[in-house]
């Protein structure tokens, strides 16, 4: 990690522990730290870093398990560029507005996994190729495990285009490493909360973290986030199946050292738990990128 | 089916509520599930093992498991008066007096009296000898003060059971009085803990000198510490989980993978490992030898976990909004943490049954006479085919053995990692239709026969050496000879590949000879796998690095703890395969055979360290032998792919 990657990531840490709880933490990340023009070129407003620097952002709010606008925002923001909008990305990038990008579509005309739609004040469709912005017909919240993310499904009517050209494979892609980085930041954290849990907690007369079989499983876990976070630099699908599969074990983990409670509603580790088995669903899941990776590299077929 | 079995399947049928009952932990759920309790109670399946003057009808206890299995199977309401039923109350026909049974349980039936457990305590989870609350004698009885925690169905409960300390004693687990109170005496405060599902699942329990008659106490004051560990056994037993909500969730998932064709074939393998998990289970319930309490505790809970984690990846996206998932995966979570987490379980049986650090003598259960000879041949000589011969076990199938007596040989036979076409030569090929001077040749051990059986057996094992080769496909049996051999990874021995000769015969001999080499090779396995768990316990006893024996650390008990646990529920499988013959029985043998293997393929290797890998230890031999079987006579892919088609 360069020196500017670790500034990045300070400044977003040290904001997010002071105003992790606050309505106007994502304001102040845009306009202290310009979180939101990370990817996005000076011309429109941003600072023209790079997907990397906004995954360090994004691993940082994975942590703290926020589930706040960063996520769409990043791809909202590469949908825009690639239409060659120049109206909307300096006030997305200013955190003035809130966009919400619906890309995946199961069938035509409906969309799922929508994510930050009741903040934000823009809704956008990707649809043939095509960006346009849309008013949504009907909108339904998709159950979910995590009570902290609430994506949405939902179909569009009246488009406006806005501008052709834009590849739902690459906005697949950037979702994956996005999230991936989320999820690598949530298993770090919860790696390190259960750390300090088992060297505080005292069974035997010991702290609990002196038993061995309880250091050797943490020390696997910490194996796997290293691994993990490998992964987001080999392909998208690669860091989306490890990186779920990573926050589940963790997570797992969590819960079992934990002991009774993890087993409460106070205590975060099931929030944890939530979020890696509602993430891991989100843009497809594991055993389906699984087989898109077999498909792509024309090895043989899980059997 | 049993009478039994008949009749409680009926009144299930027509008595279980369509609709679910509300939750336990509200007003409405706490009525509905007594009111339900109390039809169980009336129809006298409340506690049916429980003598007849307390609510029960004396029955067996088989019909507990049998019971189990029809409730989970007809989805009935979970049970409110759980703690006490399957808790409390064997403790109490074991150590309490005729007065308290006929006082406590009657009431406990009709879930007049619902009971919460009351041990756990903020500083005594794991460690439970570290109870703090204390009871003090005053008159007539005793006062309690303290706090409790984790205390399941307290929210709704009208008693407990608990312990606490009542003498300061030299160790821990002395001075400890189990007491049962009212959670509703003056002094008692509940104060609900909700459970990461939301639900107030358990509470917290603050004491203030809470008054208890003498008669509340169970055994003697001072000696709670034994009793609750009789107690415990139940609860990390069959007693509080029987195999009803294993085989009862493991059904649902064959049946869901079935429906959502959508992303079952990459789980195809997980599912059949839970069906395969559920039915180890149950077959150990009914077994004759009951495996520790700790054993059978780890494999419930990591069951549990595992089916319903498949679950959750084969419903993908649809899992969020599957509660009958969901709820049952977050329940499952907590397995692993109660009745004793799984950690201290595995200490538990590397301490006592595995005799680590302390040698405690041997570990298998005791032997039969024939397999016991066999042990001693074995033990004390080289074993060669005449020797095989001389004592019967060549002939096995000619003397009309049964797949019991066959299994047993076949143990021994792995135990010793004997080499050889065993399992065709002694198991198999016996069993087809051929002349009767070849098998008399067999059962003599002049001849010594091997066969390929493509797909289940592709190569011939020893065709190189054999006397006598034999190509079966489909129903037709062929003589054949050898063709390319190849050299295995266990020394010495070589597949050939065969070349078809004469057709010799076909017909209904087949399919039955190779279950019964499949069901060797199975015998094959755990025999292997348990030698390689004896000699590593061995050694870990006797070897020490940093001044103690290694198998005080805990990373090498624990995983000595888990092939004990693996072993012992595949055996089950092993011996139930063999009393019916069933393929998909046979199939669920040897995966669970052939896994168990490997597992202590590993761990005798590790815990071996770099005298395992020599040559001269031998460690080889049986570490290569179940590597190889495991895949032969039916890869695990191809029986598990089986057990899914015999089940759908
Ligand atoms: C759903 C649920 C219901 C429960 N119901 C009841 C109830 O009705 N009544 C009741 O009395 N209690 C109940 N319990 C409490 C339960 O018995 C305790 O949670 C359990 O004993 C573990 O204690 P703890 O939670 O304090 O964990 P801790 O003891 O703090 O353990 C935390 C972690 O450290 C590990 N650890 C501790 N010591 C060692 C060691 N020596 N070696 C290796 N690892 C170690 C543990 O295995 C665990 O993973 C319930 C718990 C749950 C989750």
């Amino acid at each position: 990690m360069t020196s500017e990657h670790a500034a990045l990531r300070d400044s977003v840490r040290g904001l997010v522990t002071a105003h992790g709880g606050d309505d106007g933490l994502w304001a102040r990340l845009c306009r202290e730290i310009g979180v939101a023009g990370l990817t996005v070129p000076e011309r429109y407003g941003g600072s023209g870093a790079g997907l990397t620097e906004a995954m360090i952002v994004l691993e940082e709010l994975g942590r703290a398990l926020i589930a706040g606008p960063m996520l769409g925002t990043v791809l909202a923001t590469e949908a825009l560029l690639h239409a060659g909008d120049d109206t909307l990305l300096p006030a997305v990038c200013a955190g003035d507005r809130i966009v919400a990008l619906a890309w995946d579509s199961p069938a035509p005309g409906v969309f799922r996994d929508v994510l930050d739609l009741p903040e934000a004040d823009t809704l956008l469709v990707v649809t043939g190729g095509n960006l346009y912005e849309a008013n949504p017909s009907t909108v339904t919240m998709q159950p979910t495990l995590d009570p902290t993310r609430h994506p949405a499904s939902l179909s569009v009517d009246s488009l406006r285009l806005i501008g052709p050209g834009v590849p739902v494979e690459r906005l697949r892609d950037v979702a994956c490493l996005a999230l991936a980085a989320e999820q690598v930041g949530a298993a770090e954290r919860a790696l390190e909360l259960t750390v300090d849990h088992v060297k505080s907690r005292y069974q035997f007369g010991r702290p609990i973290g002196s038993f061995q079989v309880l250091q050797h499983r943490l020390a696997e876990l910490y194996v796997r986030v290293e691994a993990a976070r490998s992964a987001c630099a080999v392909s998208p699908a690669v860091a989306k199946i490890t990186c779920s599969e990573t926050l589940r074990a963790v997570a797992a983990d969590m819960v079992q050292m934990h002991g009774g409670l993890a087993i409460t509603w106070e205590h975060h580790a099931h929030l944890y738990l939530r979020r890696a088995w509602a993430s891991a669903e989100l843009f497809g899941s594991p055993a389906h990128h699984l087989a898109r990776l077999t498909a792509t590299h024309g090895s043989a077929p899980v059997a | 089916m049993t009478p039994f079995r008949a009749e409680v399947r009926a009144w299930l049928a027509a008595n279980v509520p369509a609709a679910p009952l509300p939750r336990v932990d509200t007003p409405e759920g706490d009525l509905a599930h007594r009111t339900w309790e109390r039809r169980l109670a009336g129809a006298g399946l409340a506690a049916v093992c429980w003598p007849a003057e307390y609510g029960g009808r004396a029955a067996p206890p088989v019909h507990a498991i049998e019971f189990d299995e029809e409730y989970h199977a007809a989805g009935a309401p979970v049970r409110i008066g759980q703690n006490g039923l399957f808790l409390l109350a064997p403790t109490l026909l074991t150590h309490g007096t005729p007065e308290q049974c006929a006082r406590i349980l009657p009431p406990m039936a009709r879930a007049d009296e619902v009971w919460a457990q009351a041990w756990s305590e903020p500083q005594a989870g794991s460690d439970l000898a570290a109870i703090r609350s204390r009871a003090t004698r005053a008159d007539g009885g005793w006062l309690l003060s303290g706090q409790k925690t984790w205390s399941s169905r307290a929210v709704v409960a009208d008693r407990a059971f608990g312990l606490f300390r009542s003498a300061a004693g030299e160790r821990p687990h002395q001075g400890v009085t189990y007491l049962m109170f009212d959670l509703r005496a003056p002094g008692v405060t509940v104060r609900p803990i909700p459970q990461l599902d939301g639900t107030a699942g358990f509470a917290e329990i603050f004491l203030d000198d809470v008054f208890v008659p003498d008669e509340d106490v169970i055994g003697e004051p001072g000696d709670g510490w034994r009793i609750a560990m009789s107690t415990a056994g139940h609860e990390r037993g069959l007693s509080l989980r029987g195999p009803g909500r294993f085989l009862a969730a493991a059904d649902r998932l064959v049946r869901l993978t079935r429906m959502t064709r959508l992303s079952g074939d990459e789980y195809r393998d997980r599912v059949a490992d839970a069906w395969i998990g559920a039915r180890a289970y149950r077959a150990q319930a009914y077994a004759p030898t009951p495996v520790p309490p700790s054993a059978t505790k780890l494999f419930w809970s990591e069951l549990d976990v595992a089916l319903h984690e498949t679950a959750l990846d084969v419903l993908g996206p649809l899992a969020e909004i599957s509660p009958e998932w969901t709820d049952g995966y977050l329940f499952a979570l907590a397995g692993p943490i109660y009745a004793g987490t799984n950690e201290i379980q595995r200490d538990i049986l590397a301490k006592r049954v595995l005799g680590l650090p302390h040698p405690t003598g041997r570990t298998g259960p005791p032997q039969p006479p024939f397999a016991a000879m066999l042990h001693k041949m074995f033990t004390d000589r080289d074993v060669t085919w005449a020797a095989l011969a001389e004592a019967g076990v060549t002939g096995l199938i000619d003397d009309g053995a049964t797949p019991a007596d066959l299994i047993m040989a076949f143990e021994e036979l792995g135990h010793h990692a004997v080499p050889g076409p065993l399992a065709e030569s002694i198991a198999c090929v016996p069993a087809l239709d051929l002349p009767a001077e070849w098998r008399s040749g067999l059962a003599a051990g002049r001849t010594v026969a091997t066969l390929a059986a493509p797909p289940r057996l592709p190569y011939a094992a020893h065709g190189d050496t054999a006397d006598l080769i034999l190509l079966v496909t489909g129903e037709e049996i062929r003589a054949g000879r050898a063709g390319a051999v190849h050299e295995s990874m266990v020394a010495g021995r070589r597949l050939a590949e065969v070349v078809p000769g004469k057709v010799l015969g076909s017909g209904s001999s087949v399919p039955k000879a190779l279950e019964l080499g499949t069901l060797a090779c199975a015998a094959q396995l755990l025999g292997a796998g348990r030698a390689m768990l004896e000699m590593s316990v061995g050694y870990a006893r006797t070897r020490t690095q940093f001044g103690q024996p290694i198998g005080a650390f805990q990373a090498v008990r624990h995983r000595l703890a888990d092939v004990a646990v693996a072993l012992s529920f595949a055996e089950p499988l092993l011996h139930a395969a063999a009393a019916g013959l069933e393929e998909r029985d046979i199939s669920a043998a040897k995966v669970a055979c052939g896994e168990a293997a490997l597992r202590a393929a590993r761990a005798a290797l590790q815990v071996h360290g770099a005298i395992g890998y020599t040559r001269e230890h031998g460690l080889g031999r049986w570490l290569t032998l179940v590597r190889v079987l495991h895949q032969a006579w039916g890869t695990p892919a191809w029986h598990r792919r089986r057990i899914l088609e015999a089940i759908a």
